[in-house]
């Protein structure tokens, strides 16, 4: 019941926010921050992502192995905590991918108006 | 590992989170004053995009967090937060328990070294010894005996034997005597032992003159020879002969006590057929599948039928068969042991009641709170696991403090055991604080935190209504009703054990002192006493030995101090049996099967009177029952009545068996004083005693008579001796006190024991009547208060506290003195000296345990009666 609840606060399904947080961060390394406005603009404003629920997400994947974090300094001189993909974070996101792809195949097939 | 160091980097972790998210903040803050934004406002707007800041934090820590270990570690901080605020209380509770799981462990630890695996070898339940059985006598077996058993019998896998040997070490260092194991060609391979260097015994050195080898114990390998790695091999000398080192057996390994050395058992023809001889220790190996019963048909069957086939020797032979984890301790020690073990389990009880009774009050002053969390929608469970949580803490706690406590009481143990005893004591060096031990104090404290625990927890939760009543300061009639009952239950039960243990302790004691008693006909402080062993190679001619002795004799009558000198081959009370000897009456033919022996002890003359062991009839033996002169001997009373009952013995004949048919008669030169060789002996047994100067021993015992401490004569005696053989080893010198005390240690150390428990159950049930009562009168303030203002005057009310004490000792009593009967005749049936109609020692211990009740109410009466009326009503 309670991870129910904490779900629907904390994304749009299980899982959707660590998948896209993956794949941004096997396009490039950055900072939580930096994630945000990505995600934001990725998606043209449609995901209305509450931006801290970003770090539950990341604490999650770190403790997995699927990321690394390295405290650096950003070019406007900020000190920041920048998030990598390890080769595992990789493996796992393909993985996803493909299940939701699927997933998403299965659901688009039920919702087409069936032709009688 | 992962998650251990994640534990413990937790808080690294958390401060890296806090500064990421005040990062993100900060920068969102930035970019959204460059846009043009009031800094105020940007940092309100930064925060509400961001979320609710605390919320996100608690959950990416939960992302790190082990669920079911946080909150058990949560749980585990408020109970000793809880536990801090009622720290005196905590520390009894932490006390008592740590006391009785202190002695329990300690206990445990001596009961898991003797009980529970003894041997430590492969199998070893299927492993039994066989012993031969004629009347009450049993003894091991003979040599063809063995044999036969060996090839006749169907229910063994394998078959062996051992018997005894002393050598004499010398060559390096100072003389030595060694006790070594002879053994048959499959010992080591029967017990599944290897050496740890070089070899056993190979079959053809089981053949009389090929058997100059040896095989070493771990010990004497390092004691003696330096742990030389290049042993094996080597030559030592042994009772002046030459012996080669055939290997070294591991550390550890002592079976079925300790010896210096093993020998092979090469024995002659005549030897081998030998059937009056029983010096054969046989240990078999069940074949799987065989119970202990079969084995046992099948010897019994076969001994009958060796009794129709050696009718002069097998007559009314039965065989025994007896684990072998029970022989090696003996009966005794395994007696002791779970007697002692059995009562940790009465102290336990009591310490568990106890505590009960001290967390009821612990959790009762909690009622206000458990009520307002209930009310406040905490689940009953929820509490009780708050609650069980404090007293498995507690019982930890605890464990750690009787960890403490079984410490210093092992030590205690260890060292006051004289090393020439312990050494006999299979599995000592097992005793201590190992991994079992200390699995079962943590079960201990787990089983007694919670027991304690459990009745008050759910006490103080059941009855909501009454929680929520005690919120307002009228307390409900049902909710006092149920705790006063628990509470007198556990009061009640703790005096009903501590009776139980406290009566048993006081017989023990009683018992204990009546044995010790005996030896005051001895005073045994001024005698000195010592042992010496005659190597075969020397003193293997019987005028040798005789010479000896002699020698030895004149030497330390001579020694400045000596007021007297004696020797004997067995002390009264020595515990070790003296040899058990068939004998024959002149012109009194044997009837086969029936049993006719007695312990025959070797002295010297003066030896008798020097002990003052009295003489009855006839005359004592003198200097002129020489060697040449006619073969006179002694019996005492019991085999007098035996052998010549309403006859005078004195005058008659008789012989040793083992002195063959054609020896001369020896004639009963008088009748002397029952003596007690053994203290488990319920009545002395028959004993002969015969001149060393016609029969000397190669085995003997010296002792010395002195005007004062008898130690201080020690290195005269030695000297003594070394004058007549420097080779010599003097050993096991001792005065007679200490040799007494060491030879009833075990019972000893049973009777401490039990007296301690029984103190500590006694104090512990004094508490208990004291707490109740105390609370009771606390409780009660209001009431006696009114009752005084109404005229009642204090020694009523001093009476009625102390008949409330009175009635819990009464009820703990009814129930306790039966079970207190019950274990008395149990202690009488086991242990010599202690009696059930001891009624001296039953009475001054119930009056010991009435005088604690009344101590315990006493205090609580006084404060009842002190109570000042006008403060007790406007005390709400």
């Amino acid at each position: 019941m309670e991870t129910s609840k904490q779900a629907k606060e904390r994304d749009l399904f299980p899982g959707a926010l660590e998948m896209m947080i993956l794949q941004t961060l096997k396009w490039q390394p950055m900072h939580g921050y930096a994630l945000v406005q990505h995600l934001k603009t990725r998606s043209r404003d449609l995901l209305q992502v509450e931006e801290g629920s970003l770090y539950p997400a990341l604490q999650r994947l770190l403790r997995a192995g699927l990321l690394k974090a390295d405290w650096e300094t950003s070019p406007a001189n900020r000190r920041v905590r920048t998030y990598k993909i390890t080769p595992s974070g990789v493996k796992h996101l393909e993985r996803e991918v493909s299940s939701f792809a699927q997933m998403l195949k299965g659901i688009s097939l039920v919702l087409t108006p069936m032709k009688s | 590992m992962k998650w251990l160091w994640q534990l413990f980097s937790r808080r690294r972790l958390y401060t890296d989170l806090g500064e990421e998210i005040a990062q993100h903040l900060q920068e969102k803050t930035d970019e959204l004053v460059s846009h043009g934004m009031s800094r105020r406002e940007a940092e309100f707007q930064a925060r509400r995009e961001f979320g609710n800041v605390a919320r996100i934090e608690e959950r990416s820590r939960e992302a790190w967090q082990w669920r079911t270990l946080e909150s058990i570690w949560a749980d585990l901080r408020i109970a000793l937060r809880q536990l801090k605020r009622q720290p005196v209380l905590a520390l009894i509770i932490v006390l008592t328990l740590g006391l009785g799981i202190g002695v329990s462990t300690a206990t445990f630890s001596v009961a898991n070294a003797f009980l529970f695996n003894p041997l430590g070898l492969p199998h070893s339940e299927s492993l039994v010894t066989l012993n031969e059985q004629q009347g009450w006598q049993q003894t091991p077996a003979s040599f063809a005996d063995f044999s036969d058993w060996q090839q006749q019998t169907q229910s063994f896998a394998e078959m062996t034997t051992r018997t005894w040997a002393y050598l004499n070490l010398t060559g390096s260092g100072e003389p030595q005597r060694l006790s070594a194991a002879r053994v048959s060609a499959n010992f080591f391979h029967f017990l599944g032992v290897t050496p740890a260097l070089g070899r056993d015994f190979l079959p053809a050195e089981m053949l009389s003159g090929n058997d100059h080898v040896v095989v070493l114990s771990d010990a004497l390998w390092r004691h003696r020879f330096a742990a030389d790695p290049a042993i094996v091999g080597r030559q030592i000398t042994l009772n002046k002969q030459a012996y080669t080192v055939a290997g070294v057996m591991p550390n550890g390994f002592h079976f079925p006590q300790a010896v210096d050395l093993w020998q092979p058992l090469a024995l002659t023809g005549a030897e081998k057929s030998n059937r009056t001889n029983h010096d054969f220790v046989v240990f078999a190996r069940l074949k799987p599948g065989v119970s202990r019963e079969q084995a046992v048909a099948e010897m019994n069957r076969l001994a009958a039928l060796l009794a129709k086939q050696h009718p002069s020797t097998n007559t009314g032979v039965s065989v025994r068969v007896a684990p072998l984890a029970l022989s090696v301790n003996g009966e005794l020690t395994p007696a002791y042991t779970r007697m002692t073990l059995g009562s940790t389990l009465f102290v336990m009880l009591v310490v568990c009641a106890n505590v009960a009774n001290l967390n009821l009050a612990r959790v009762m002053a909690r009622r206000h709170e458990i009520a307002v969390r209930i009310t406040l929608g905490a689940s009953r469970r929820r509490i009780l696991r708050q609650l069980l949580t404090e007293s498995t803490l507690l019982g930890l706690l605890g464990a750690m403090a009787g960890i403490g406590f079984a410490a210093i009481h092992l030590h205690l143990i260890l060292t006051s055991m004289p090393p020439e005893v312990a050494q006999y004591l299979y599995s000592w060096d097992k005793i201590g604080l190992n991994l079992p031990v200390l699995f079962a104090a943590i079960v201990l404290a787990l089983v007694s935190g919670l027991g304690s625990g459990l009745m008050p927890a759910l006490l103080a939760t059941g009855n909501l209504s009454a929680g929520m009543a005690s919120l307002s300061a009228t307390r409900t009639a049902t909710d006092t009703r149920q705790t006063h009952r628990l509470r007198n239950t556990f009061a009640v039960v703790q005096v009903a054990l501590s009776l139980v243990l406290v009566l048993g302790a006081g017989l023990l004691v009683q018992g204990m002192r009546r044995m010790l008693a005996v030896q005051h006909d001895y005073s045994p402080r001024t005698l000195l006493t010592f042992m010496i062993n005659l190597p075969a190679s020397r003193y293997g001619d019987e005028r040798q030995r005789v010479a000896f002795y002699d020698r030895a004799m004149a030497q330390l009558k001579g020694t400045a101090g000596v007021m007297g000198a004696g020797i004997a081959t067995c002390f009264p009370y020595s515990n070790d049996d003296a040899e058990w000897k068939d004998l024959s009456v002149e012109n009194r033919p044997k009837t086969p099967g029936t049993f006719q022996a007695a312990e025959t002890v070797t002295i010297s003359p003066e030896y008798l009177r020097m002990m003052g062991i009295p003489l009855l009839r006839g005359r004592f033996l003198s200097a002129s029952d020489g060697p040449a002169a006619p073969p006179a001997v002694l019996i005492n009373e019991r085999l007098a009545e035996h052998l010549w009952p309403r006859e005078n013995p004195v005058g008659r004949r008789l012989r040793l068996d083992s002195w063959g048919p054609q020896a001369a008669w020896a004639t009963v030169a008088g009748v002397v004083g029952d003596v007690m060789n053994s203290w488990t002996d319920q009545t002395a047994q028959p004993t002969i005693y015969l001149p060393y100067s016609q029969h000397p021993s190669d085995t003997t015992y010296f002792a010395l008579r002195t005007k004062a401490d008898a130690l201080t004569l020690a290195p005269a005696a030695r000297r003594a001796v070394h004058e007549v053989d420097p080779d010599l080893p003097v050993e096991e010198v001792k005065t007679y006190t200490r040799f007494l005390h060491e030879s009833l240690l075990g019972f000893s150390y049973m009777v401490v024991m039990m007296s301690v428990m029984g103190g500590i159950t006694l104090l512990l049930g004094g508490l208990g009547i004291y707490g109740v009562l105390s609370s009771g009168v606390q409780e009660r303030t209001r009431e006696i208060g009114v009752r005084m203002a109404l005229g009642a005057n204090r020694a009523d009310i001093r009476r009625q506290t102390l008949l409330r004490g009175a009635r819990l000792f009464a009820a703990g009593a009814v129930i306790g003195l039966p079970c207190a009967l019950f274990l008395a005749h149990l202690l009488a049936s086991l242990f010599y000296g202690v009696q059930t109609n001891d009624m001296g020692t039953l009475l001054s211990m119930i009056l010991l345990a009435g005088v604690m009740a009344v101590l315990a109410s006493w205090f609580p009466a006084v404060r009842a009666s002190s109570i000042d009326p006008m403060r007790a009503l406007r005390g709400d």
